[in-house]
């Protein structure tokens, strides 16, 4: 071996560390099978992300679970974030009822057997949630074993006499500092009040360091109808419901145990039943102890009735940059709250109208935040489809040049286009078109959608070559049904396209349209929002984080 | 403009502009420790001989009207990691053990930038290659079994997931 043999080997460890963090997991692999030194190196890059795939009807993707059980304790001790990721395709053979959400008996302990070959304490952050429910014991253990968790998300099924079923009512010590969480209060939670105990125990203990809280629940579940009943009882105080929901908001009878939130600036909520109801509720109300001059990202989704909160709080938000406000209030109420707000960098809505549709000249309500919108998704929920002379209003369909000055920052769009997509006309920055459909519109193959999306960018990559550019568009949403179930409430998924524009061997720019897994596009464009409700620290740490922090 | 002196490992004396040599936060710093005025005394830089410092005083002559580097930029920088700009290629089209030296100098002497290109062309060195071709490429041994290599295989499945 001459002298050089080794000097990459002899760079310190931090330095080794830094190259490797600028390789892709793609390559990464290839780094870890050239020797020892390199790979002891890689793996804590290469393994820090445990993602396991799971698809509604089929689970958990096992070929996954059995490379992970046979790893080594090596790889396996690298690990700080665990995650169940959504998965499109299917396994013959093992499908299921798509309606019964939670991981099956057998899923369960395949991930509670993963969490036994851990090291105790080794895990920053887990998002188990999609999955709609693991078991009160594998929570449990959990909790139990990972006190250094940081962001948790998490859901359960608890069902009474189930082992573990007091352990996690009881389970007091779980960790403290935990900076982000979530919990998903799934179909099938039978115990009503062991979820709530829970998410109690965690808030009480980390109300103070928390700094993103979101609680979403399934409207399918026992849960949800009992809050819905107890809410809508004229004599609520006197319910359990009541009663618990009171829990969280009393005085407390010592400091220690009071709930509110100094550090929160990210707050989601979704399909909270009666929500009027629910910020009424309780004396001083629940809402009372969010410090809304500190919140920086607000989504309220599938809440209706959330206009009377939103009212009051408009005007104390000085720094909210990103608000979702889904399925959840009417367009007066936005039309009033919007020029109350600092400029936003992300607006999502979905709304109802309560009389007349919005026209031309109410999207001028969004002026002022027109400059600084990084990502806009506009939807109307309703019967009718947005007035062409609004969509027209915010996308201009006209090359006048005054018109794509609208939206300087904008690189994210979501709306509802119908039958020509080509109508679109490009925006200096944009970098991510998702289409909706009106409600009233047939949902067309994937087949069909992906023509049309075609034509849309071949259309874009004419129009910016005339200005001597290639479009910056890199991510393509659309609608279609799902070609395997034909349940109505998965049957509709995004379907997405990574868009590139190639030059090909004669000289032509063409347009190179790739499908891809939501998966896909997160891991590919860490800095595109997807716009749906996602659960766990994912606004956290990635776009948004940016802004956040 | 000032000048200053450095010395290096194997006692060369090497004189450079102060704002140059200010490239490297390490100088810079002691520099201000000192006052400011070290033009009769020259400042040893005891971990980088001669051939490396005349590189590194290069890339600081080139870069010392650069902008500073923004404070936050690891999101950025990474994702455009193949972007070395023209001049910097050239600059590290040294031989490999000269190309680790300048590295670790650029490190002890805290120059991020010229850390960051470094680094940036080690990693280009290894982007798509086979684990042959890495190991071709460092010269390096394989030291793993067959068996080893099956079960690293087996990590790798679910760590590109």
């Amino acid at each position: 071996m001459d002298s050089r043999c080794g000097s990459v080997v002899a760079l310190p460890l931090e330095l080794l560390s830094t190259i490797f963090s600028q390789i892709p997991p793609s390559s990464l692999t290839a780094v870890c099978l050239t020797c020892h030194a390199f790979r002891n190196v890689a793996a804590g890059i290469l393994y820090k992300n445990l993602y396991l795939p799971w698809n509604f009807m089929s689970g958990l993707k096992l070929p996954v679970i059995e490379n992970v059980m046979t790893s080594s304790d090596f790889a396996l001790s690298k690990i700080k974030r665990l995650e169940i990721v959504p998965d499109n395709s299917v396994y013959p053979g093992i499908l299921r009822n798509p309606s019964n959400r939670g991981l099956k008996g057998a899923e369960d302990l395949l991930l509670r057997l993963i969490l036994h070959r851990l090291q105790p304490g080794q895990l920053r952050s887990v998002s188990l949630s999609l999955a709609g429910g693991i078991s009160t014991e594998t929570a449990v253990f959990l909790m139990k074993t990972q006190p250094n968790l940081k962001h948790i998300d998490l859901s359960t099924n608890t069902r009474p006499r189930e082992p573990g079923y007091g352990d996690l009512l009881s389970c007091k010590s779980v960790s403290s500092g935990i900076e982000s969480f979530g919990f998903y209060i799934g179909r099938f939670e039978e115990a009503v009040s062991i979820p709530f105990a829970f998410i109690h125990n965690v808030l009480r203990d980390n109300c103070r360091t928390l700094k993103s809280l979101y609680i979403s629940f399934d409207k399918k579940s026992e849960l949800f109808n009992e809050l819905e009943n107890d809410l809508m009882n004229p004599q609520i105080d006197q319910t359990l419901t009541a009663r618990i929901l009171q829990h969280f908001a009393r005085s407390p009878n010592n400091e220690k145990e009071l709930i509110e939130f100094p550090s929160l600036n990210q707050l989601r909520i979704r399909s909270f039943p009666k929500f009027s109801a629910i910020c009424k509720l309780a004396n001083p109300p629940l809402l009372s102890r969010f410090h809304w001059s500190n919140i920086k990202t607000l989504r309220i989704d599938d809440c209706s009735g959330a206009d009377g909160l939103l009212l009051d709080i408009a005007g104390k938000m000085p720094n909210l940059r990103v608000l979702q406000i889904q399925m959840s209030c009417s367009w007066d109420t936005l039309e009033e709250i919007l020029p109350k707000l600092a400029p936003l960098e992300v607006l999502h809505v979905i709304f109802s109208v309560d009389g007349e549709a919005p026209g031309e000249t109410a999207f001028e309500v969004l002026n002022s935040h027109r400059h600084t919108l990084r990502s806009l998704w506009i939807e109307y929920d309703s019967d009718h489809r947005l007035m062409d002379d609004a969509i027209s209003h915010i996308i201009s369909t006209g090359p006048h040049p005054l018109c794509q000055r609208h939206w300087p920052k904008l690189e994210q769009l979501s709306l509802q286009l119908i039958d020509d997509y080509a109508v679109f006309y490009p925006m200096e920055n944009l970098r991510y078109l998702r289409i909706l459909h009106p409600p009233d519109f047939d949902h067309r193959s994937l087949e069909h959608e992906t023509k049309l999306v075609k034509q849309l960018c071949e259309s874009l990559l004419q129009a910016t070559l005339r200005d001597g550019r290639l479009p910056t568009l890199q991510v393509v949403a659309v609608m279609v049904y799902d070609q395997v179930p034909k349940n109505p409430h998965t049957a509709l998924f995004p379907a997405y396209f990574v868009v590139e524009f190639v030059k090909t061997l004669l000289g032509d720019w063409t347009v190179l349209l790739s499908p891809g897994s939501h998966h896909d596009i997160r891991r590919l464009f860490p800095d595109i929002t997807m716009m749906e409700f996602e659960r766990g620290e994912r606004l956290w740490d990635s776009n948004d984080g940016r802004i956040l922090s | 403009m000032s000048t200053i002196k450095l010395l290096s490992s194997d006692n060369a004396e090497l004189a450079v502009d102060k704002e140059v040599a200010e490239r490297s936060i390490l100088i810079k710093n002691m520099l201000e420790d000192v006052g400011g005025d070290m033009s009769d005394q020259a400042i040893p830089i005891p971990n980088v001989n001669e051939a490396v410092l005349r590189k590194v005083i290069e890339w600081c002559e080139h870069h010392k009207s650069d902008p500073p580097p923004p404070a936050d930029e690891d999101s950025d920088s990474r994702k455009k990691s193949t972007d070395i700009e023209e001049w910097d290629q050239k600059f590290m089209q040294v031989d490999q053990e000269m190309l680790f030296e300048i590295i670790l100098a650029a490190n002890y002497l805290d120059i991020k930038p010229l850390l960051d290109v470094g680094c940036k062309t080690v990693a280009n060195m290894i982007k798509g290659k086979s684990p042959e071709e890495i190991r071709k490429t460092f010269n390096i041994q394989n030291d793993f079994t067959p068996e080893e290599e099956d079960q690293i295989r087996r990590e790798n499945e679910w760590a590109e997931e």
